[in-house]
């Protein structure tokens, strides 16, 4: 059934494949732009990625106004600011933003500050209120957020502890660039924590009250690419193939749930995040079988529409109708379970380094962060707490 | 040259007697707010988390206007003319779904997920005065009616009863004085 209303928007050019990156420099000059200021992160730099991007600009006319290389892990909208100067001084005219969701989003929350000319870019919170055009912005993923094609930054308010969301069409970058040599130096344990993230990102879209049938689409094609892939990216991490699926998995997630936004399991993970610092695709991974759960008794033809896409045609159609959606939530156990055992990462709170004193304060923080909105179930403070503590 | 009779401007039509509902609706909003704080537990747990000074504001493009102030821990709606410089603004883009939502046509819920709204500001701070919203329309409604502004109607309760009455008077008695 369609739903009585949705919008759907995605404006981001996608130039995915080999040698991609070699295509910045044509397409800067179609933005009308020359002279870019490279955002980068230590870990980025340090895996040699920041040099294949500053090299693919080798007999162009572009020059590099600056190179900012030490963005930090969730970033805040103190370094947004401090960039903001960078750009300002050195006289750019756009932004490349070269790295992982902490990158992206610092680069997205830049390109705030310095469109609308201003110092601070907390002015900005809120969603869908900017009203400019922005300046030249191209994005080069190395991990596997997605927000190379989302219309969303989260960004630490180290004051307050807590992720604020900043949303709106014009922070839409205007080209994503997935060239397969950026993903391949990603350890194991980023490897997994993104594929959940992505996967979390098409489950919560295909789940959530925005869902249409564009997002759809969008959500279960991330889930084919992310289930036929995973395994073979962790067996061989240089095998161009499935390190080049698995980017696209999760730029197909993303535009899903650019749309159709997410849920219950990433206002914890943000919770997780801002309160505990555990990574975002962790955190999301830990709960989304939990968030499945929960959302089960409003909304489980949708979740027995995720089993198809989840474990293909043949296990379906072995599965009996009334089983499908518990089927599909113990695939996603399945799968993160698999992923423990090939990278380590972490399944239980507990393990992640959450101390259980903490709960309380995670589900306050929770209930509070604006993905809830978008969840078919309204979360309280005692659903959050019983989700976080089954996951402990 | 174009015969500028066969081409005339057409000036949009008037939402008068929606927004006069809506305006209405926002009264009993506003005042549901301030005398919910005095008198429901459930809201005054939510507003005491608020930040204070605290103002919000709740706007539709070419309609109406309420805004809430929270300060020195006084709740106050400040009336429809109010001028104030919000902390956090939702606004509504279009005064007819203004009007679906005050008439129970489209839920708060739907207005967040068919992108109704904008909103200004801090957005977990949004979600806190939906919240207490949400529950003045629980307050304010039999459940049977509450269900079509609200996903989450608490179930029946004396206290409930007993805050209804409370509040309607209370917005009755504002309304007097107003006057
Ligand atoms: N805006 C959005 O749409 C969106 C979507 C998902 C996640 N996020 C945000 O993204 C952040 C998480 O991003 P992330 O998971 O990409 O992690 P990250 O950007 O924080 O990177 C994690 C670590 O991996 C390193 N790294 C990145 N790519 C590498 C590579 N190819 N080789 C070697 N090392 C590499 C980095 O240096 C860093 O140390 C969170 O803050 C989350 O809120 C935003
Ligand atoms: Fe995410």
């Amino acid at each position: 059934m369609l739903p009585s209303y949705y919008e759907f928007y995605n404006s981001v050019k996608i130039a995915s494949g080999n040698k991609a990156l070699e295509n910045i420099p044509y397409e800067l000059g179609q933005l009308g732009a020359n002279r870019p200021l490279i955002l980068t992160d230590q870990g980025v730099a340090k895996a040699g990625l920041t040099k294949l991007v500053i090299d693919s600009f080798a007999g162009s006319n572009v020059t590099i106004g600056a190179v900012y290389d030490s963005i930090p892990v969730d970033s805040s909208h103190l370094v947004v600011n401090q960039i903001a100067e960078i750009y300002r001084q050195k006289s750019c005219d756009s932004i490349i933003a070269v790295g992982g969701g902490s990158v992206i989003d610092t680069a997205k929350g830049v390109n705030i500050v310095v469109t609308e000319g201003s110092n601070d870019l907390l002015e900005f919170m809120g969603n869908n209120r900017l009203t400019k055009p922005m300046k030249p912005f191209i994005v080069v993923p190395t991990t596997g957020t997605g927000s190379e094609v989302t219309a969303a930054a989260v960004i630490m308010n180290t004051e307050k502890q807590t992720k604020m969301q900043f949303t709106s069409p014009y922070m839409l970058p205007k080209l994503a660039i997935l060239d397969p040599r950026m993903t391949e130096t990603m350890p194991p344990k980023i490897t997994a924590a993104t594929a959940l993230d992505a996967l979390t990102h098409a489950i919560e879209a295909f789940m959530g009250t925005q869902k249409n049938p564009i997002s759809d689409a969008f959500a279960t094609a991330a889930i084919v690419l992310i289930r036929d892939n995973i395994q073979n990216v962790l067996k061989n991490g240089k095998d161009k193939d499935s390190r080049l699926a698995m980017a696209n998995a999760a730029l197909l997630a993303g535009i899903a749930f650019s749309n159709s936004m997410v849920g219950c399991v990433h206002a914890l993970a943000h919770a997780l995040g801002g309160v505990c610092h555990v990574p975002h695709g962790i955190g999301n991974g830990i709960m989304l079988p939990h968030g499945m759960e929960y959302n089960l008794d409003a909304v489980p033809e949708h979740i027995a529409g995720l089993l198809l896409p989840l474990v293909g045609e043949e296990r379906y159609v072995e599965i009996p109708p009334a089983n499908r959606a518990l089927e599909a939530i113990a695939a996603v156990r399945a799968l993160s379970s698999m992923l423990e055992q090939a990278t380590g990462i972490p399944l239980r709170l507990k393990d992640a380094g959450v101390p259980e004193d903490k709960l309380e304060s995670i589900a306050k923080v929770a209930i509070n962060d604006g993905a809830i909105a978008f969840n078919p179930k309204a979360m309280d403070f005692d659903d959050a707490l019983r989700m976080l503590r089954a996951a402990y | 040259m174009i015969e500028r009779d066969r081409y005339p401007d057409i000036e949009p039509g008037t939402k008068r007697a929606k927004n006069w509902v809506t305006g209405l609706s926002l009264y009993f909003l506003g005042m549901g707010i301030q005398a919910g704080y005095a008198i429901d537990p459930v809201i005054k747990q939510e507003i005491d988390d608020w930040p204070d000074p605290f103002t919000f504001l709740f706007s539709v493009i070419n309609g109406p206007r309420m805004a809430i102030q929270k300060k020195d821990g006084l709740v106050r709606y400040l009336g429809q003319k109010a001028e104030v410089r919000a902390d956090v603004e939702m606004c509504i883009k279009n005064p007819e779904f203004a009007f679906m939502l005050m008439v129970g046509q489209m839920s708060t819920q739907d207005a967040v997920a068919h992108n109704r709204q904008f909103v200004k500001g801090d957005l977990s701070q949004t979600l806190a005065v939906i919240r207490v919203m949400s529950r003045v329309q629980a307050l304010l409604f039999p459940g049977f009616i509450a269900k079509n502004y609200i996903n989450r109607v608490p179930s029946f309760s004396w206290l409930i009863l007993r805050n209804r009455i409370l509040l309607y008077g209370n917005c009755l008695l504002g309304a007097f004085q107003r006057n």
